[in-house]
């Protein structure tokens, strides 16, 4: 058999598998992260074994928030290096790239295929994946919803930065009897705008790529580039950035080694 | 051992909520400095002071006031320490770097202030730290806005001193600094009863330097190709700096230097496989080892620190050619207006300093550290950045505070750094 | 007594007294467990004093990141 490459990314809401084979496809999978990191590495390798019959001779290396409980990974990657080789090798040239995690947004700067700057927001969660969740479970539909309901509202300003504080602005808005459209759109926009506003000091190469949970968004990812000034693009598997990197960087020690 | 607490209790703090602070420490003692490998043996000496930080040198600053002798708290690398030694005082650093007082600061200030400051009032109004206790008067300096409104706050409890430190460089800013230090040795002569002699300030002038030159010396050795000694273990020694015997201090440094000579002729080192990074910004007050350790288990070494916990303390001596008081204090004060902090304006002096520390210390990465609402390094920073990168300079900048709630952050920050440099 | 391990060529470190063992924030020596009968021969022998020998379940976690 063949030798596999496998990249695990657990995230903070989402946890992210990519396999890589000699000759075919990368094969991608995606599992809620729960309340335990280790549990779900566990729940990952019994995947792979059902998969696979084995795994012990396949190289693995472990990325996200959870890397650390990933016990049988060969090697433990940040998020910020695997997602920038993914993102970089999903696109085929150099590139910014935006990543909206569920905790935490980042913004990647790749040159000649290698991260050479970023920047990750502070410890907060506004312009964050999380954002979205809360006021999609305020406005009692699903993130997906949210983003329909938002592509057809006008959206309304909502300046609060912090996430608590802008629920409440939204429970007021829900008050005052606005439109679920026009709240939908508000808080999209604010997450556009909060993301603009991090990256806004560091450059911005020609080609812009999305990654992370929203990637394939394109509504999401026009609204990005407007506030931007510049085209950001959504990416079908840009969730997987961060597996699919951790994967070829474990064939890269490998062919390496 | 017993009698810590009756010396703890004599000094009016307040036993129960210290205990509290003896509860941690051990356990971070241990995980940052025990489980490290292969430590220099003459680490030891600063491992005891560390192991009995508030029994060990406060017992013998309580004996020296038994005898009369004077207690000068101070809380910034630009206080002269050879002044207050000279009329036979003795200078000890208030260090403000733990948490554990931070609240007991909010009750006097607002939340958004730097943490330093908050530890500061905590640590004196809380009577949690001996040397807050032992303390006859304070020496503040305005080196930031916070400072300065805390000291209003402070002195309304102690006797407190503050010199007004210039914010530019220009000629008459040095002899304005003089003239603040000449205010200094007054109010220290009155506070100790002697006058600081021509002799004695000449003598004090050289202690002072041994002990710069024996940093001097640490950090040239850590600075070799292979590395010695962990940034750790230097960050310690640089906090007890401010609060040791200074003759002592420079003797140990300098037996740590033998051997660390020694150990650098062995090939000893510790940087293999590791990134050297040097750490730029705001001081790292005892017991503060957040970054260090951060970065030492995150596949980096700390080769330089361009902090008040580092070169800004040691580097360039006091000019020991004056032959009356005015030339002394003249060369003390122009010493003193050599370091480079982001209070002055403007301060691109420390960005030409971080170059040159960084081709010195051979360093890989710079990390700047901003603590959490520290105004003038935390915009400074950006200046510093747009240096680093004109130079080809990877640079990461962190904005911190003395909570351990980012550490996972920051980690995965200076893993991803510390893997860019690979 | 450390000044005689080290002699030695045995493992010590100078550390704080663990708090399960005395609240007074006091200095241990951090030494190998396999090594405790040979310090009590050596304590016996130049006639070092100490409090007492323990043995803790405590284990140091550099990656914890907890600080005071």
């Amino acid at each position: 058999m063949a030798k596999k490459y496998i990249g695990i990314d657990i995230g903070s809401t989402a946890s992210k598998v990519c396999v890589l084979e000699e000759g075919k496809e990368p094969v991608y999978d995606v599992l809620p992260t729960g309340w335990n990191s280790k549990i779900t590495a566990g729940i990952i390798k019994e995947d792979l074994l059902k998969k696979y019959g084995e795994i012990d001779d396949s190289d693995i290396v472990a990325t996200g928030y959870g890397r650390i409980s990933v016990d049988y990974a060969d090697k433990v990657i940040t998020e910020i290096t695997c997602h920038g080789r993914g993102g970089y090798e999903m696109i085929g040239r150099d590139c910014t790239i935006i990543d909206i995690g569920g905790q935490d947004t980042k913004y990647i700067n790749v040159k000649d295929g290698k991260p050479i700057d970023f920047l990750m927001n502070d410890k907060c969660a506004a312009g964050t994946g999380k954002f979205i969740e809360v006021m999609a479970n305020r406005l009692g539909v699903t993130i997906e919803e949210l983003f329909e309901l938002a592509e057809i509202g006008n959206p309304i300003s909502i300046s609060s930065l912090c996430t608590v504080f802008a629920e409440s602005e939204v429970i007021n808005y829900m008050g005052e009897g606005r439109s679920r459209e026009d709240l939908a759109a508000g808080v999209i926009d604010s997450v556009a705008l909060k993301v603009a506003t991090l990256v806004q000091r560091k450059e911005l190469q020609d080609t812009i790529i999305i990654t992370g949970g929203f990637s394939n968004n394109e509504f999401f990812a026009s609204l990005l580039s407007k506030k931007l000034g510049k085209k950001a693009l959504a990416m079908p598997d840009g969730r997987y950035a961060g597996a699919y990197g951790a994967a070829l960087l474990a064939r890269e020690r490998s062919e390496k080694a | 051992m017993a009698d810590n607490q009756k010396m703890w209790a004599d000094l009016g703090m307040n036993l129960e909520l210290h205990d509290m602070l003896c509860e941690v420490l051990p356990g971070a003692i241990g995980d940052v400095f025990m489980s490290q490998e292969n430590r220099p043996a003459a680490m030891d000496y600063f491992d005891m002071v560390l192991a009995d930080v508030h029994g060990l040198r406060p017992s013998e600053l309580v004996e020296f006031r038994k005898n009369g002798g004077k207690v000068f708290g101070t809380f910034c690398a630009y206080v002269p320490d050879e002044v207050i030694f000279a009329a036979g005082g003795i200078a000890t650093g208030l260090c403000a770097g733990s948490q554990f007082w931070v609240p007991g600061g909010e009750r006097y200030l607002p939340a958004n202030t730097c943490p330093l400051i908050k530890a500061m009032l905590g640590a004196r109004f809380d009577r949690t730290c001996p040397f807050y206790r032992l303390a006859d008067v304070y020496i503040g300096e305005t080196t930031c806005d916070g400072k300065k409104k805390a000291y209003e706050i402070l002195g309304t409890d102690v006797p407190l001193h503050v010199m007004d430190l210039p914010q530019m460089k220009r000629e008459k800013d040095y002899h304005k600094w003089a003239d603040e230090i000449k205010d200094l040795i007054k109010v220290v002569e009155e506070t100790t009863g002697n006058k600081v002699t021509p002799e004695a300030l000449a003598e004090n002038i050289k202690k002072i330097n041994a002990k710069r030159a024996a940093l001097q010396r640490l950090y040239s050795l850590r600075w070799k190709e292979n590395v010695p000694i962990s940034g750790t273990d230097v960050l310690l020694i640089s906090q007890i700096a401010y609060y040791d015997d200074p003759e002592r201090f420079a003797a140990m440094v300098n037996k740590l230097c033998d051997e660390l000579e020694q150990r650098v002729a062995d090939g000893v080192n510790l940087a293999a496989g590791k990134k050297r990074i040097l750490i730029s910004g705001t001081p790292m007050a005892i017991p503060n080892w957040k970054l260090h350790n951060l970065v030492e288990t995150s596949g980096g070494i700390v080769v330089c620190e361009e902090t008040c916990t580092g070169t800004r303390y040691f580097e360039n001596f006091v000019d020991e050619s004056g032959t009356n008081l005015n030339e002394m204090v003249q060369n003390i004060a122009n010493r003193y207006m050599s370091i480079n902090c982001a209070c002055f304006t403007p301060n691109t002096a420390r960005f030409d300093d971080v170059v040159r520390l960084f081709k010195e210390s051979k360093a890989d990465g710079v990390i700047d550290v901003s603590l959490m609402f520290c105004q003038t390094y935390d915009i400074e920073g950006r200046g510093l950045e747009e240096r680093c990168k004109a130079e080809g300079i990877p640079f990461l900048g962190i904005e911190t505070d003395y909570t351990d709630n980012d550490a996972q952050q920051l980690k995965t920050r200076i893993g991803a750094f510390i893997e860019m440099l690979g | 007594m450390y000044r005689s391990l080290k002699g030695k060529g045995m493992y010590a470190q100078i550390s704080p007294t663990p708090r399960e063992l005395s609240v007074c924030c006091g200095v241990s020596l951090l030494v190998h467990g396999e090594d405790v009968d040979r310090i009590k021969e050596i304590s016996e022998e130049e006639n070092l004093a100490y409090l007492s020998i323990s043995g803790l379940n405590n284990t140091f976690d550099n990656t914890r990141h907890k600080y005071g």
